[in-house]
């Protein structure tokens, strides 16, 4: 008799602190908005564009880092079904071959800012339906965006500004997206090393050297099989596994005389 | 087409190969394909909006010579080409080297601390931090570093609501009070930091290092210094270069007491359990596993160190370049590293055109190779000892026994430079290079190459015809030839025979010595039944394989080719 009783008492407190629970949950819901607080990612304008454009921006960085340097390459080298863009190029042998993009960091941005720019449109465009389903009011003053490329990161700014108007109305500027990235510090090695290989006193890459240097790259060239005696670098960052491989040919040896 | 034709044209093609290059043309500054300053073989493949020469190659036109990109934007001097320079990327152009561009001089800028860069990165280093960097111009790199005291560690004081609070910064980098040199346990500064017995790595660093209780870096971590504690450790920062630190002299590899890892020791900081204090440890980076490692140990009785570099074979046998006097097809030069406790390598050149040379330091025991060019190719040109054997400018050498064909009837000559007289001898490569034996008849050409060649008409060079002048029996049937010799000894034989016929002497076939490749091994003169001399054998087997991947040879795996010699060493009759 005693037990049961005490199972109810025990039944009647759980049910309490439901009750207490579920309305502290509502009451914190109803509230925050006016705090400032949002609890998804669709009521921060900002927070939608990041996890709209974030993963395009992280894949096209891999992509165009895989590729050498350009999204569609037109003069490249195929490797495990990459086509690799020639950084360095001679047609002939014995020749020190030609640099194709001595200013290569910015070759990159511009390639990433092409590819996304259109995306970034969208993801503008949707934002603004999803607001205004939500009974916003949704004005964009779409800009010019920016690629930063930066030590340990890649930096997207789409100077893009909203408005957002429903009893108030809200200005929303620098939305930004950042990406883990170790591509700054790929260039950095990248770019010696394809004016090394252009250079007609050296003509060459040594691997060895960089990896003297900086202990937390790797450089790999790939054994390949072809007569023209191409080559190919990958840096590849160690720690994080970001890589950059691009394809050279520079005083290029012919097969027998 | 006759024999002399043949060879002529042989030698014509890579004498003119060797001494052109390989001529297209049109230059076109940029193709179609985006490629900058190609020599192509028409117009149509080059890019019209840029300039295109159908009268020089790109190495002696204007608009590729190279000249100095200028990035203002990013802070950059990169030679280049006018047209890889481009300005809708912040790319502008100077004609000049980089070296005679005032914008790329290197100062010394001191932005945050002093660092001597080229102007124009200074500049954008600026602009980047949204100041006006102050340039010091004509001093050297180390007088700008020696100004870099603003830029010295040490322990920024921060008052806030926890007390005095600690960073470990730079000078330029504290907005509190600085100490420079010194660390936040550091007990005169009386801060909420004391020595902990945490450790850690730091990105870029190799060693293991203390923390404090505030999360600051302090020195690289040796156990004697935290129970009892030492409190010139945990005061002082101390300088690697310049105080003593714990170390064993080999790198402190798994030691459970002493941090100073050496990457190029073989080890650099990594998680481990076995240390006095904290998660980290020196871990090894040396390369102990693995076939390769296995057959580098059986060589030189101890494990690739980090940063070794060795010569290996197709086979992953350790070689040097030695080994590739006598290469057998399928035979090519790789280099094996060791780095991080892995080993990767690398092909020289399938061609055999690079081949590995490696050499061991006595004093630090470390090995390193590097890839050497094969310079091969103009052996064949040489016709005396001297030339064939410059090493400054050839990897040849001299074969003796046999003279290459020059011409149908005659051998080329080849001085000795020391007597100054002729011997029977060869300058072949030292190294026999790699040819595509396996398609002999296919073209070798580069893009707009309109030059060909194959792997047969290199091969030929190496053929050795030698003709002998003889009545006798051979094979059953009597002959009675009077054949111009091919080499220089039967050319006598041949004078000796004018001589005959004009009376001066008597028996030439006697008196001249016979033939250069028929005969009795034991005998000069004339047998009655011809045998192809098996020294002239070997001789010629030798040049036809020295030339390369020609002849008949076995593989790298020792499996024997398609040819064999009996096949390859023919009689012709030509009577």
């Amino acid at each position: 008799m005693f037990s049961m009783n005490n199972k109810r008492g025990q039944v009647t407190i759980f049910i309490i602190i439901a009750i207490v629970i579920v309305a502290l949950t509502a009451l914190v819901y109803l509230i925050a908005p006016s705090l400032g607080i949002s609890f998804s990612s669709s009521e921060n304008p900002k927070e939608f564009i990041n996890t709209c454009l974030e993963e395009d921006l992280y894949l096209t960085a891999q992509k165009i880092s895989m590729q050498g340097g350009e999204l569609e390459p037109e003069h490249y080298l195929e490797y495990g079904n990459t086509p690799i863009t020639y950084l360095v190029y001679s047609s002939q042998y014995g020749q020190s071959g030609a640099l194709k993009y001595p200013l290569l960091r910015q070759q990159i941005k511009q390639e990433i800012i092409n590819e996304l720019n259109p995306i970034i449109q969208n993801c503008y465009s949707s934002m603004k339906t999803s607001y205004e389903e939500k009974g916003y009011s949704v004005e964009i003053n779409s800009g010019q965006p920016n690629i930063k490329i930066l030590p340990n990161q890649i930096f997207l700014e789409t100077n893009y500004t909203v408005y957002l108007t429903k009893d108030e109305r809200r200005k929303y500027e620098n939305f930004n997206v950042v990406v883990n990235n170790n591509l700054y510090e790929l260039l950095n090695i990248v770019i010696n090393m394809i004016e090394f290989a252009s250079n007609p006193n050296y003509c060459g890459i040594e691997p060895n050297l960089y990896m003297n240097v900086y202990p937390e790259i790797k450089v790999e060239e790939p054994i390949l099989s072809n007569e023209e005696d191409s080559h190919i670098s990958i840096v590849t960052y160690r720690k994080s596994g970001d890589k950059f491989q691009f394809a050279w040919r520079s005083c290029a040896f012919a097969p027998g005389y | 087409m006759n024999k002399k034709l043949i060879i002529l044209l042989t030698l014509g093609i890579f004498l003119s190969i060797y001494l052109l290059g390989d001529i297209s043309a049109v230059c076109c500054e940029k193709t179609e394909a985006g490629d900058i300053c190609q020599n192509v073989a028409s117009a149509e493949y080059c890019d019209s909006d840029y300039d295109i020469n159908g009268n020089l190659a790109c190495s002696s036109t204007t608009f590729c010579s190279t000249g100095t990109c200028v990035d203002r934007t990013r802070g950059e001097c990169v030679p280049s080409t006018r047209a890889a320079c481009n300005p809708s990327q912040g790319g502008y152009f100077y004609e000049q080297p980089i070296e005679e561009v005032t914008e790329c001089q290197k100062v010394c800028c001191i932005v945050n601390g002093p660092d001597y860069v080229e102007k124009v990165t200074c500049n954008s280093i600026g602009s980047e931090y949204n100041i006006q960097p102050e340039i010091i111009e004509g001093i050297s790199a180390l007088e700008c570093y020696s100004l870099a005291d603003a830029d010295v560690m040490g322990a920024c004081v921060i008052e806030n609501n926890l007390g005095r609070d600690c960073d470990m910064t730079t000078k330029s980098d504290c907005t509190g009070e600085f100490h420079k040199g010194l660390l936040c346990t550091a007990q005169d500064l009386g801060t909420i930091c004391v020595p902990s017995e945490k450790t850690t790595c730091i990105e870029g660093k190799n060693e293991v290092y203390f923390k404090d209780t505030c999360g600051n870096n302090a020195n690289i971590y040796d156990s004697s210094k935290i129970n009892p504690i030492n409190w010139d450790y945990w005061t002082y920062l101390k300088n690697p270069y310049e105080d003593p630190i714990c170390n064993d002299g080999s790198g402190n590899k798994y030691s459970s007491s002493c941090g100073n890892c050496n990457y190029i020791e073989g080890s650099t900081c990594g998680l481990g359990n076995s240390a006095d204090y904290g998660d980290y440890i020196c871990q090894d980076i040396d390369c102990k596993e693995g076939e390769l490692a296995e057959k580098f140990n059986d060589l030189y009785d101890n494990f690739p160190k980090n940063g070794d570099s060795w010569c290996i074979d197709s086979l992953g046998d350790v070689t040097n370049i030695r080994d590739f006097e006598n290469a057998v097809p399928g035979q090519t030069s790789f280099r094996a590293s060791c780095y991080m406790g892995e080993i990767q390598f690398q092909l020289g050149n399938q061609y055999r055109n690079k081949i590995c040379f490696s050499q061991r330091t006595e004093d630090t025991k470390k090995i390193n190779a590097v890839f050497i060019p094969n310079r091969w190719q103009d052996c064949t040109f040489q016709n005396n000892t001297a030339d064939c054997e410059n090493t400054d400018r050839r990897d040849c050498r001299v074969l003796e026994g046999v003279n290459m064909v020059q011409s149908e009837g005659m051998s080329k000559k080849f001085i000795n430079s020391s007597t100054d007289k002729e011997i029977r001898a060869s300058c072949v490569p030292k190294y026999s290079p790699g040819l595509n034996f396996w398609e002999p008849t296919l073209d070798i050409a580069s893009q707009g190459d309109n030059q060909q060649k194959n792997t047969e008409s290199v091969c030929q060079i190496g053929t050795s015809i030698c003709g002998a002048a003889y009545s006798g029996e051979y094979e059953n049937r009597v002959t009675d030839w009077e054949w111009d010799a091919y080499s220089w000894e039967c050319a006598i034989e041949k004078d000796c025979m004018n001589k005959e016929k004009q009376g001066e002497v008597e028996d030439c076939v006697e008196g001249c010595g016979g033939s250069l490749c028929f005969g009795n091994e034991d005998s000069d003169k004339v047998p009655k039944n011809p045998n192809i001399k098996q020294s002239w054998i070997l001789n010629s087997e030798k040049l036809c394989q020295n030339m390369g991947d020609c002849g008949a040879k076995s593989n790298y795996h020792g499996f024997i080719g398609y040819n064999i010699w009996d096949d390859l060493i023919k009689m012709i009759d030509t009577k």
